[in-house]
């Protein structure tokens, strides 16, 4: 590579990964609970995509290369405890790339429906969900917290997720008649 | 449509909350479910931006109650106010980069990728090579070293030089000179220095700090980056190919010219003994050109495997005419290195260079080669070779052959005409642009042959 087509490169690459970033952040979501270590691994899948960027053949996906890349970044994490196991399997991660890939072109209009959504909540739920995402608590710190059991705040989390999901579907149909 | 047990399963998948053995059973059941697989991916994708938004709120709160601890770096504190579905998706993607590229456990932000040559004080760091470091001071006595933050940001630390690591996005060189490469992750990677603060705004930059002064010197090869002064609020906004000197009470503009690397150490001169005499060039010149990457008074080499018009290859001629036919004894070529600011150190090993002279039907040739070719292919007889380690960018390297002397004796009278080249090709693209000094260099030596006459 010449230093002038480095320029160039890099350029593509932060273009390429702020297109390509939600589905590896959603993939290394989905295998890596703990938020402090997912975020950790997906900053990994970062540099190495950084690093590895001039293997990349443009003519495929640049999400199907970063996911792939993600997967070792993945492994190598479950791999310190002895877990490997844990990792989705070759075809798991194929197909759920694929769905992953699938939802690319609505991501940036999800993102944004959410901020809306979150705001339309009621206090209790977005406390429930200020527990979980931004400390990381788990169903039975957050029930402590709240003064009730993991099973109820399991359910109750469950459902904010679904009063989401359902605000979102609604936000990008509004978006889609404008 | 999936049962709604089905779907709370799938919750606490993503939440962490089945035992091992559950989650291998869910997943290998999901192989055969693709309308589960579609399920969990919105769910994921949902579930990814959550943490983001509610880790964005959160920091809005806190900055809304009490002043966020760097006011100067306001990335991620965003006022609420801001309508949020007026910012474009894309950039609450790139502030989610930057806000998880910053360190979110433990006590390191970095690691020590590599050193070469390097030779430390003791200090409260770990100077092994991939030693992960956290806040505190390196002192590199000798050498280099090549460090990475964890924000994406790497800079290369050339001795004699001071480094004090406040986190993933902040340091503070108080001596010595670093060369830093900042991706996109760590834009507003800022560089404390006593006289300024040097704010990265773009990709690469160089900065020295001379001890005894606190002067600041700030290169740009490519990009943006901000000087601030200490002083007073005063900025400097330098870009691609400018520099700009601070120093004292002065904030010095921004001036042309990223190949006049600034002086970081003072140079020796050139001192032989009675009975040697000393000849620099009369003309010297290279060819080979990457556009804008080009130097007027250092004199490049590379030798790439990808694009053979990036190769840089350098030619000296020197005017023996009055040697006459005086008997020389010994005879060497002398080369001044100097870093270039262009390529990666770390993509080619140690180098091995090699010193010819041009025979036979030498075309005429003069500096108007420069960045172009060389007017014809003359043969050419090996002199000798030197090896410049990785890493190494600045010092006096030579070549001391009896090839040579014999050379010299074979053409005393005339005028005759070196070339220099790279033999090491690099491992990556991207690698390091060698340069020695030309004749037209501000300081340092010209290309140099030191001769010994005989004194019979």
């Amino acid at each position: 590579m010449t230093d002038a087509s480095e320029l160039e490169a890099r350029q593509r690459l932060a273009h390429l990964w702020v297109e390509g970033e939600p589905a590896v952040r959603a993939f290394v979501f989905a295998s890596v609970s703990s938020f402090a270590d997912a975020e950790d691994v997906v900053q990994k899948v970062a540099l190495t995509v950084a690093r590895r960027f001039d293997e990349y053949d443009p003519e495929r996906s640049f999400e199907a290369w970063a996911l792939w890349l993600a997967k070792s970044r993945v492994i190598d994490h479950y791999r310190v405890s002895g877990r490997e196991k844990l990792v989705f399997s070759e075809q798991l991660m194929n197909q759920f790339a694929d769905s992953l890939i699938a939802r690319h072109s609505e991501q940036s209009a999800r993102a944004v429906a959410l901020e809306t959504c979150v705001e339309k909540l009621p206090d209790k739920s977005r406390r429930l969900l200020e527990l979980r995402y931004e400390d990381g608590a788990s169903a039975e710190a957050m029930a402590e917290t709240l003064h009730s059991t993991a099973g109820s705040v399991r359910v109750t989390l469950h459902r904010v997720r679904n009063l989401l999901a359902e605000c979102i579907q609604t936000e990008l149909r509004k978006e889609a008649q404008c | 449509m999936l049962s709604e047990e089905r779907r709370r399963e799938l919750d606490r998948l993503l939440d962490g909350d089945l035992s091992d053995e559950d989650r291998v059973k869910i997943q290998a059941s999901l192989e055969s479910d693709p309308e589960a697989i579609d399920w969990l991916a919105d769910r994921a994708l949902l579930h990814s931006n959550l943490r983001r938004t509610m880790r964005r709120r959160g920091t809005e709160t806190r900055t809304q109650t009490k002043p966020y601890p760097s006011p100067r770096r306001p990335v991620v504190a965003r006022s609420r106010s801001h309508s949020w579905m007026a910012v474009a998706a894309m950039i609450v993607v790139v502030l989610g980069i930057v806000f998880l590229l910053r360190p979110t456990s433990g006590q390191t932000f970095a690691t020590l990728e590599e050193t070469r040559s390097a030779l430390w004080e003791s200090g409260e760091l770990s100077t092994a090579d991939g030693s992960r470091l956290g806040p505190g001071t390196l002192r590199l006595v000798e050498g280099l070293a090549t460090l990475r933050f964890d924000s994406g940001a790497e800079v290369i630390l050339e001795a004699p030089a001071n480094l004090t690591l406040v986190d993933a996005m902040n340091c503070e060189l108080s001596k010595g000179t670093m060369v830093s490469d900042i991706p996109d992750s760590a834009h507003g990677f800022r560089i404390k220095t006593p006289s300024a603060d040097v704010v990265d705004h773009g990709t690469r930059f160089a900065v020295s700090v001379h001890e005894s002064t606190g002067e600041t010197h700030t290169q740009v090869m490519e990009g943006l980056v901000q000087v601030e002064y200490a002083a007073s609020e005063k900025v400097v906004e330098l870009k691609t190919g400018q520099r700009n000197t601070v120093a004292g009470q002065h904030l010095g503009v921004a001036t042309e010219g990223v190949d006049q690397e600034p002086r970081t150490v003072p140079i020796m001169p050139l001192d032989y003994g009675p009975g040697w005499i000393l000849i620099p060039t009369v003309k010297d010149a290279y060819t080979g050109r990457v556009r804008s990457h080009e130097s007027e008074i250092l004199l490049y080499l590379k030798n790439t495997h990808v694009n053979e018009n990036t190769d840089r290859v350098s030619y000296l001629g020197f005017d023996l005419a009055n040697l006459g036919s005086t008997k020389i004894e010994d005879a060497e070529l002398l080369l001044h290195f100097a870093p270039t600011g262009w390529g990666l150190a770390s993509h080619l090993p140690d180098a091995e260079f090699s010193v010819f002279g041009l025979v036979g039907n030498v075309p005429e040739w003069d500096e108007s080669i420069l960045y172009g070719e060389f007017p014809g292919k003359p043969n050419a007889i090996h002199l000798g070779s030197f090896t410049v380690p990785q890493g190494v960018q600045k010092g006096r390297f030579q070549i001391r052959s009896e090839a040579l002397a014999q050379f010299l004796r074979q053409h005393s009278g005339s005028e005759i005409s070196l070339k220099v080249v790279r033999d090491t090709q690099a491992t990556e693209g991207g690698d390091l642009v060698h340069g020695f000094a030309s004749r037209r260099h501000p300081f340092l030596p010209a290309p140099t042959l030191a001769i010994r006459l005989s004194d019979k």
